[in-house]
């Protein structure tokens, strides 16, 4: 099989590419963390430098913006920046339009304030990576630029073309400085993690091929991994010119990776089915797996060959194609890690859906909009000044965690940062500058303070690095430069009690309004398994997706599985096992339905309706009926689809054996 | 003679000649991305980005020069 470019084999090492070399370190830090900080203090300095050159108001929200576009590679910079703009347009249409509608009724419009910003959540968790922060910033632009000035509705347009200029000031700084001083590419990273997934996926192939039972845990969480790298690889197309065809030859090596995992968990049932003997097919397969290449073309040419003997051993012949789809996948995630690498390949790719629930997504919706009406209630009834930033904080934090795995996570990293954020603003401002108003020492001052928010961003330490990524932002909000810097301590003080106090309303809110549980979690997707496994087998159809979409959008779920919380690892083998060998049913079944296409049409419907009625009996009948049931092939061609179809049903039948009690589903019956 | 910028007025709001300068700008970038891709430009240079981001300034350059 010939490939367009191909430089390297399938057991060449990509670690020169991927990675790690061992870093320079300074002060026990790598170079490129320490740079990571310059860069953001640089970029942070310039967009100020810029909005108070152009004499906007609000310009603390350039350097709030380039805090929260502060990602340590430029893919990721730049894939934010873009939403970031998108959402920020629709954010001020909507606020210009919610505060003509509703300048004069406060209630309605603290309601209609609520509403749109439940909006955004929900539309948020329908998706994911930098789009689902847009869809919220989109919601809290609202807060921020209407809500503040709920007093003067004059001033809205004003306010939105700041907020507007200080964002793009932000972002080009951003850009300019990632460009300027050469930022890390997340390419070579990307290239290193599929290169591990890989290796790892071939490790589980050949342990998969040996054993019985595979670990069902494993298996999820390798799709874990997998879909997990979908969010690196969406921003590929923004980070060079190639971008576009990497992008597309990435999600061809990480539907390839998924499919390769199927194709081995497949491959050992046959095994365990036929009696074939496994060892020999593994030691051929090892060989391939690890050697590629020449080994790799040995292989599938022994397989043909083993198809196409009309005297051959059904069993062979069913291991063969196994095999031949296992090697397939394996030399297409090869292929397209070179295609990655080159930037050349066909452009195109499958595309990688993900699992979202419709439920957590109106839940969390559901949950910001009686945060934010209540948080409302109590700031209005307390009587206090100024409470209007204290709203928009928290409408913008509660929107925030709606999209972030673990919002209570969020919330607690948040209620840490703040403190911490107002004392280093306290002493930056009243200790560190002390009234000075020259430029050039208020970048120095704030030079410390940013760094050390970046190395904890980048510490990798699980419980340091969201705290450092809220204050690389919290702390321009806190500190709220201006053109000339205001020194008043009250006014500090408000804003830091404020923000504090935000803080702990989005931590109780989120502790006691609608808290969903993991154990709700799996309920749901267990359910969606269940609905899509009946569905598969009464032969209606499952979205609109293509077979290798759907598979991808199965694994993620599984992934999604595999990382909520369990109450001991019982429940947790129990619970995968289930959802892997329901996931396992459905599309089996899929793939028996498109076969009786090509089937005889008596044949079709014999098949068809034992499907209908879960008879696995009747199943293995036809199953073993289906010699010269192909018309139209030759003859070697029908009798290795027949022994597909066969091989297919039969897996099917065992399936249905097994599980279909546990998919609401009775043998032999009519489908509820 | 001094030379005039056009003002470009959305629904009665004037947008900055500059902006829509760079608005241009960006467009006329991202219909040259393909070409630039096909010729291998990337591999021209040993820093991509700065020299996409030469080209870039170039184009604007133009635009004020010649609009």
């Amino acid at each position: 099989m010939a490939h367009r470019g191909r430089t390297r084999t399938a057991g060449e090492d990509l670690s020169l590419v991927g990675a790690a070399a061992q870093p320079v370190r300074f002060a026990g830090v790598p170079l490129a963390h320490w740079l990571f900080g310059l860069r953001t203090w640089l970029a942070m300095m310039l967009a100020l430098y810029v909005a108070f050159w152009m004499q906007l108001d609000g310009a603390s929200s350039a350097a709030v913006t380039v805090g929260i576009l502060a990602l340590p590679t430029r893919g990721q910079v730049f894939g934010k920046a873009l939403y970031r703009v998108i959402a920020t347009v629709i954010g001020v249409v909507a606020s210009i339009v919610m505060a003509g509608l509703f300048n004069e009724i406060r209630t309605l419009f603290v309601v209609a304030l609520a509403g749109w910003l439940a909006l955004c959540v929900f539309a948020a968790g329908w998706l994911d990576g930098d789009r689902a922060s847009a869809a919220v910033l989109s919601g809290f632009t609202v807060a921020i630029v209407a809500m503040a000035n709920i007093d003067s509705p004059q001033d809205t347009f004003s306010s939105s073309i700041n907020r507007g200029a200080a964002i793009m000031i932000g972002i080009v700084a951003v850009t300019l400085v990632s460009d300027l001083f050469r930022a890390p590419d997340l390419l070579p990273t990307l290239l290193g993690k599929i290169d591990t997934i890989h290796r790892d996926v071939k490790n589980f192939a050949l342990r998969t091929l040996e054993s019985d039972a595979p670990d069902p845990v494993e298996v999820a969480r390798l799709f874990g991994r997998i879909s997990a790298l979908r969010a690196d690889v969406v921003t590929l197309p923004l980070e060079s010119i190639a971008g576009r065809t990497r992008a597309a030859a990435a999600r061809q090596a990480l539907s390839a990776l998924v499919g390769e995992v199927r194709a081995a968990r497949i491959l050992a049932s046959t095994f365990q089915a036929t009696g074939e003997d496994r060892h020999a097919w593994r030691a051929r397969i090892a060989e391939a797996l690890h050697g590629g290449g020449v080994h790799a073309e040995k292989l599938l040419d022994h397989c043909a060959s083993v198809i196409h003997d009309q005297t051959g051993d059904v069993a062979r012949l069913i291991a063969a194609r196994g095999a031949t789809a296992l090697i397939t996948e394996d030399r297409r995630v090869v292929e397209s890690l070179c295609d990655v690498e080159s930037g050349r390949g066909p452009g195109r790719g499958p595309g990688l859906p993900v699992y979202h629930s419709g439920r957590a997504a109106a839940r969390n919706a559901l949950r910001v909009f009686i945060a934010v009406l209540l948080s409302a209630t109590v700031l209005v009834l307390s009587g206090w000044p100024s409470t209007t930033f204290a709203l928009v904080l928290v409408a913008a934090l509660a929107s925030i965690a709606a999209t972030t795995p673990n919002p209570w996570r969020f919330a607690v990293g948040t209620l840490i940062a703040m403190p911490v954020v107002a004392a280093v603003a306290g002493v930056t401002e009243f200790i560190v500058l002390d009234g000075v108003d020259a430029f050039p020492l208020l970048a120095i001052a704030m030079l410390v303070p940013i760094m050390v928010c970046c190395l904890l961003m980048t510490s990798g330490n699980p419980k340091l690095m969201p705290v450092g990524t809220s204050m690389v932002f919290f702390l321009p909000l806190v500190l709220s430069p201006s053109n000339p810097q205001s020194y008043d301590p009250q006014s500090f003080l408000t804003t830091s009690v404020l923000c504090i106090s935000a803080a702990i309303i989005l931590a109780v809110a989120l502790a006691t309004l609608l808290p969903t549980s993991d154990g709700r979690r799996r309920r749901w997707m267990l359910g969606a398994v269940r609905r899509e496994c009946r569905d598969a087998v009464a032969g209606r159809p499952i979205g609109r997706q293509s077979d290798p979409e759907a598979s991808f959008q199965a694994a993620d779920r599984l992934g999604q599985l595999a990382g909520l919380a369990y109450r001991d690892d019982a429940e947790r083998i129990a619970t995968l096992s289930h959802a892997l060998h329901l996931t396992e049913l459905t599309f089996s079944a899929m793939w028996v339905r498109s076969a009786l296409a090509d089937l005889d049409p008596g044949a079709a419907e014999q098949a068809r309706s034992a499907m209908a009625a879960l008879d696995p009996l009747r199943l293995r009948t036809v199953a073993g009926s289906l010699g010269g049931a192909f018309p139209g092939r030759p003859a070697a061609a029908q009798r290795a689809a027949a022994h597909w179809a066969a091989a297919d049903m039969a897996r099917t039948a065992a399936l249905i054996e097994r599980y279909a009690a546990d998919i609401g589903l009775a043998h032999s019956g009519a489908l509820p | 003679m001094t030379h005039t910028f056009p003002d470009l007025v959305i629904s009665g709001v004037l947008v900055a000649p500059f902006v829509s300068y760079a608005a241009a700008a960006g467009l006329l970038f991202a219909m040259l991305r393909p070409l630039l891709r096909i010729v291998g430009f990337e591999r021209a240079f040993s820093n991509p980005p700065l020299a996409q981001l030469g080209i870039y300034v170039v184009i604007l350059a133009v635009l004020i020069v010649l609009f």
